[in-house]
């Protein structure tokens, strides 16, 4: 029997308190070793440039006391979707591959080029995915919050307002519950009255035109609710001049070098794709 | 110097034809308890945003310990002394964080990290609430997230708390805490202005102001309100407003009404006046009528369970082994405290969530059996959640109710007959409100027009789940008529309630506590005879006076449920 | 009251990534579709955010959206496409795309003819949406360009039919808009 189920308890990181160094570490360095390995991932052309961060990564969480089979718990529904991605390859071909083929099948040829393409996509998304799974284990939600307006405070000259996004962002992770909530409680009101969303009948338009009585009020209360929460802000006196904060992070010894090893991370991932590809290596 | 001084305010909202308020005057001193009283548009919830500085007086001046709010100077000192507190708990709170939620006000002052804590600290613990500090704010219930808005604005070391109909939301156990909390601040020396539409809640301050379209209509003590209400002579506004149910009955036996008494005064007062008299042996106890349920119900639970995030780590109970049984044409009500099972409860009576174990019939057949038509069940016995103009969606209020007739079938005149005798029932003129932009109508508007959409499906059951939360007196009683006529007709009704003078208008009564149902019978043998505090409700004020008769030994020939029947029935007892 | 509008815009941008965080968290965000892909909508508060509110709520919103569904695919993957999200560049860059584009268009109708402004919004809005993700995962090699193009004319040409029926409706609803006669659609039904 199918009913419309609660969904209060909704989260999307996965955080793992601790108390080690990689913990105690203030939120603006977190995010730029996150940015650091996340560009070293995404813009390396060798395997051992894409698999890089997902080492930097494991020895990190390994002094953070997180287990790597918790980071790693990602790499079971990759096999499958290799598996299908290598198979789709194999289907169509990209123009101009003029590499070897290694196997083939009636009409169907997985060329050399492909398997690369389907590995380095594999080596990557790894790597990244660990990358950003350490990142949500040691980072707090406030932490997570106040360190966008940590990480982007210099960048306040040039006009960007950090403490706008971060109390956006803070205010969008406080209503996911409460709109979570609202949607399922519409769906079984109009349930009631005979909606029927989706299912069934009818073309494009139609089925949009059923999904209306849930999407329309649920953004509508969306909205009322932003409106009631802007007034109640003011008249709590919010402004941005001269904000102070009650969190504050402490640096912990020997945070500049922390930083600094980040930024070389990265470049020694660029270093190695530079290397790699000057020297012919794989 | 008076604190607060408004001086021939008037104010109007930038999208209205109408002053909100028309030249109004009026002074509040330091640590006045202060309750602002009127129907809805009489400019109550105006009066507060000028105070606290978030509007600017069209014509007149609001002064603040002296200085004007129209002045930048004068409008910052109006915001630092005055904090608004408003009706709803969860779209006040800021942050995730308990505590940094608090902060957020001294944060926009700019103070120091330590004194922030320190404020911190303090606010919370004066509302009760600094060991959740460290929590979710989400996960707190409405009742603390409506003390922690308080928090928020006692942080900012305010000497004025102002609440724009802060309780209406709340259960009565929330609702009892709160106005502690407005008690212990008034002890403190902090002034409050309460918005309320409830006359009980109102007469626990010491003076009341009655706003009748942006003006002042009254202003004195509760005491002299309520004679003034049965004066002919006053302005309608004032009578339109209820009585508390001390008052009403005080005045229906012809005594001096006081406020705020307690049952068991009251009862004193009037044995005092009869004299004790002989006990006339037991109470006639009325024979229930017995219902149909054991023939042929319309709705059964049997051993019904439920769970939330079932199979995941989060998972919670929500529901016990549940057994219930409803009759044709039966009127049920659930009670019980906020989180006890009633809303999961009605939620599986229809069909809309499955049970974790146990079975759940609906009009004969077994919703768990995969030929089970959920659709039609749901649409024979439609729910109408907790504030169900949540779910409105179309432009125009005509169409919104046409909705769910047309999902069933209906066009045509027949549709246009079903959604006109619909929306008249509820007390919406078809031809006035028809073409009228669902968005533009009043709160209590919005919640009658919805409830003409689940009337509209034509069902032969109600679910209500809160019908009358949050509505003012005359409104609450027009559903509840409402909702009962329809029973009359042949509808079977199951309501959850907070309201225990309504739940004495069902023919059964569930108690519902942790999950599960601890007792299921008529109103009168759970108001009287099996009534348990732990349940954490409390009875209908006529039976609690009933039952402090008993115990000064005057017996009553009916039990009474509410106010007219202990009237009548004291007038029977010699 | 230019202190308003700010703190307005910022809780708008935060309900409204909401809405698009709690639409992609729970089922009420999928469309059942063909067998199997369902149609999406969360990306559509970022439409609605840039139509109602400008160019920079829309992009956060987006970003929002983008950022969420990197992080779970990073931490708890579900579908076949998922995993591939944990790379910003097809999560997030498209995302932020997605509100400016729909902000362009509508200002392109300098405030007249708002429904058609919104509707418009929505199908370039969610366009961009199809095309950039799609194309940013061709791009990085996780699927061919042929098997994005089939998607695209399967899902994305009817998503936009959803999202400019979706953002229409909210908007008109929000702005409370009259129709073109004033009355409810019952008035027809009611001679």
């Amino acid at each position: 029997m199918k009913g419309i189920e609660f969904f209060r308890n909704v989260s999307i990181g996965q955080y793992w308190p601790g108390s080690s160094y990689v913990h105690r570490l203030t939120p603006a360095t977190k995010y730029l070793w996150l940015v650091a390995l996340m560009v070293a991932g995404i813009a390396a052309t060798s395997y051992t440039a894409a698999l890089l961060p997902l080492a930097v990564a494991l020895a990190i969480g390994a002094t953070a006391k997180i287990r790597p089979g918790f980071l790693l718990r990602g790499i079971k529904p990759l096999i499958p979707l290799l598996a299908l991605t290598a198979l789709l390859q194999a289907l169509f071909s990209w123009p101009g591959d003029s590499s070897a083929v290694l196997v083939a099948l009636g009409p169907f040829a997985f060329t050399a080029r492909e398997a690369r393409l389907v590995l380095m996509t594999f080596a990557r998304t790894l790597s990244l995915m660990t990358v950003v799974g350490l990142f949500t284990s040691v980072t707090s939600e406030g932490e997570t919050v106040h360190g966008i307006e940590d990480v982007l405070a210099p960048f306040a000259k040039l006009g960007l307002h950090p403490q706008r996004l971060a109390l956006a962002v803070g205010i969008a992770l406080r209503f996911v519950p409460i709109i979570a909530g609202e949607l399922e409680s519409i769906a079984k009101a109009q349930a009631s009255r005979g909606a029927d969303f989706g299912s069934g009948r009818g073309g494009p338009i139609a089925k949009a035109r059923a999904y209306l009585p849930l999407f329309v009020p649920v953004t509508v209360r969306a909205l009322e609710r932003a409106e009631l929460l802007a007034e109640a802000m003011e008249a709590r006196g919010y402004t941005e001049e001269g904000r102070t904060r009650l969190v504050s992070y402490p640096r912990q010894r020997g945070e500049g070098f922390v930083r600094l090893a980040a930024v070389a991370a990265c470049a020694a991932s660029f270093a190695a794709s530079y290397a790699i590809h000057h020297f012919a290596l794989l | 110097m008076p604190f607060i001084e408004f001086e021939r305010v008037s104010f109007t909202y930038p999208e209205s034809p109408r002053p909100a308020l028309n030249a109004v005057s009026l002074t509040i001193d330091k640590g006045e308890y202060v309750a602002v009283v009127g129907a809805n548009g009489s400019g109550k919830s105006s009066l507060l945003r000028l105070l606290n500085g978030l509007r600017l007086p069209g014509s007149g001046e609001l002064r603040i310990a002296g200085l004007a709010t129209s002045d930048e100077v004068g409008r910052m000192a109006a915001r630092a002394a005055v904090g608004l507190v408003f009706q709803s708990p969860s779209d006040q709170i800021v942050s995730s964080s308990v505590e940094e939620d608090v902060a957020f006000g001294p944060e926009n002052l700019g103070l120091p990290r330590q004194e922030i804590a320190a404020r911190v600290e303090r606010a919370l613990t004066a509302v009760g609430l600094w060991g959740e500090r460290r929590r979710a704010s989400h996960f707190l219930s409405e009742g603390q997230q409506q003390r922690l808005a308080v928090a928020g604005v006692l942080a900012l070391d305010v000497h004025c708390v102002a609440f724009d109909e802060a309780t209406a939301m709340l259960d009565p156990e929330a609702r009892l805490k709160v106005l502690d909390l407005m008690d212990g601040l008034v002890a403190a020396g902090t002034a409050v202005v309460h918005v309320t539409h409830d006359m009980s809640e109102a007469s626990r301050a010491s003076r009341v102001v009655v706003l009748d379209r942006g003006a002042v209509v009254f202003d004195g003590s509760p005491d002299a309100l309520f004679s003034a209400s049965r004066d002919d002579g006053s302005a309608p506004a004032i009578h339109a407003l209820g009585l508390p149910d001390c008052v009403a009955l005080a005045v229906a036996l012809g005594l001096d009404p006081r406020c705020g008494e307690s049952a068991a005064a009251i009862a004193a007062r009037i044995v005092a006046r009869r004299g004790t008299g002989t006990a006339t042996g037991a109470a006639v106890q009325p024979v229930a009528a017995p219902g149909t349920a054991s023939i042929d119900p319309v709705f059964e639970l049997k051993g019904a369970s439920h769970s939330y995030l079932r199979g995941t780590v989060n998972e919670t109970e929500s529901l016990r082994a549940v057994d219930l049984r409803v009759g044709r044409a039966e009127v049920v009500a659930f009670v019980g405290r906020t989180g006890s099972g009633k809303s999961t409860a009605l939620q599986l009576l229809d069909g809309l969530v499955a049970p974790s174990s146990g079975a759940v019939l609906a009009f004969g057949s077994d919703l768990g059996s995969p030929r089970a038509d959920l659709r039609s069940v749901r649409m024979r016995a439609p729910l109408a959640i907790q504030r169900p103009e949540s779910a409105l969606f179309e432009r125009y209020s005509g169409d919104d109710v046409a909705f769910g007739p047309r999902n069933i079938g209906l066009a045509g005149k027949d549709l246009v007959e079903r959604v006109r005798s619909s929306m008249e029932e509820t007390g919406l003129g078809y031809a006035e409100f028809r073409d009228r932009r669902t968005r533009s109508l009043s709160g209590g508007e919005k919640r009658r027009l919805a409830l003409a959409g689940v009337l509209a499906m034509g069902g032969d059951a109600l679910l209500l789940d809160e019908p009358t939360s949050g509505l003012d007196p005359a409104t609450k009683r027009s559903i509840l008529a409402l909702v009962v006529g329809r029973s009359m007709q042949g509808t079977t009704v199951v309501m959850a309630t907070h309201s225990m003078e309504e739940a004495a208008k069902a023919d059964q009564v569930a108690v519902f506590a942790d999950g599960g149902i601890v007792a299921i019978g008529d109103p009168r043998t759970i108001f009287y005879d099996r009534f348990d505090p732990s349940w954490g409700l409390r009875r209908p004020f006529a039976c609690e006076v009933a039952i402090e008769f008993e115990a000064r030994g005057i017996s009553l020939r009916q039990r009474p449920l509410g106010l007219d029947g202990l009237v009548a029935a004291l007038a029977e007892t010699p | 009251m230019a202190m308003k509008s700010n703190v307005r815009k910022i809780v708008v941008t935060g309900a409204l990534g909401a809405l698009s965080i709690a639409l992609f968290l729970t089922p009420f965000g999928y469309i059942p579709w063909l067998a199997g892909a369902s149609l999406t909508v969360m990306h559509i508060p970022a439409i609605i955010g840039a139509v109602l509110e400008g160019p920079v709520v829309g992009t956060i919103v987006g970003g929002i959206f983008g950022i969420s569904a990197l992080v779970k695919a990073a931490t708890s993957p579900q579908g076949p496409i998922d995993v591939f999200f944990v790379n910003p560049l097809i999560s997030v860059l498209p995302r932020l795309l997605v509100g400016l584009a729909a902000w362009a268009v509508f200002k392109a109708f300098h405030g007249k003819l708002t429904t058609v402004a919104a509707a418009t919004a929505g199908v370039v809005g969610s366009l961009t949406n199809s095309v950039l993700v799609l194309g940013s995962l061709v791009v990085f090699g996780a699927i061919p360009a042929a098997v994005a193009g089939a998607v695209f004319v399967a899902n994305g040409l009817i998503e936009a039919v959803l999202a400019a029926v979706l953002t229409l409706g909210v908007v008109v609803a929000w702005k409370g808009i009259e129709s073109r006669s004033g009355k409810a659609r019952l008035a027809k039904e009611d001679k």
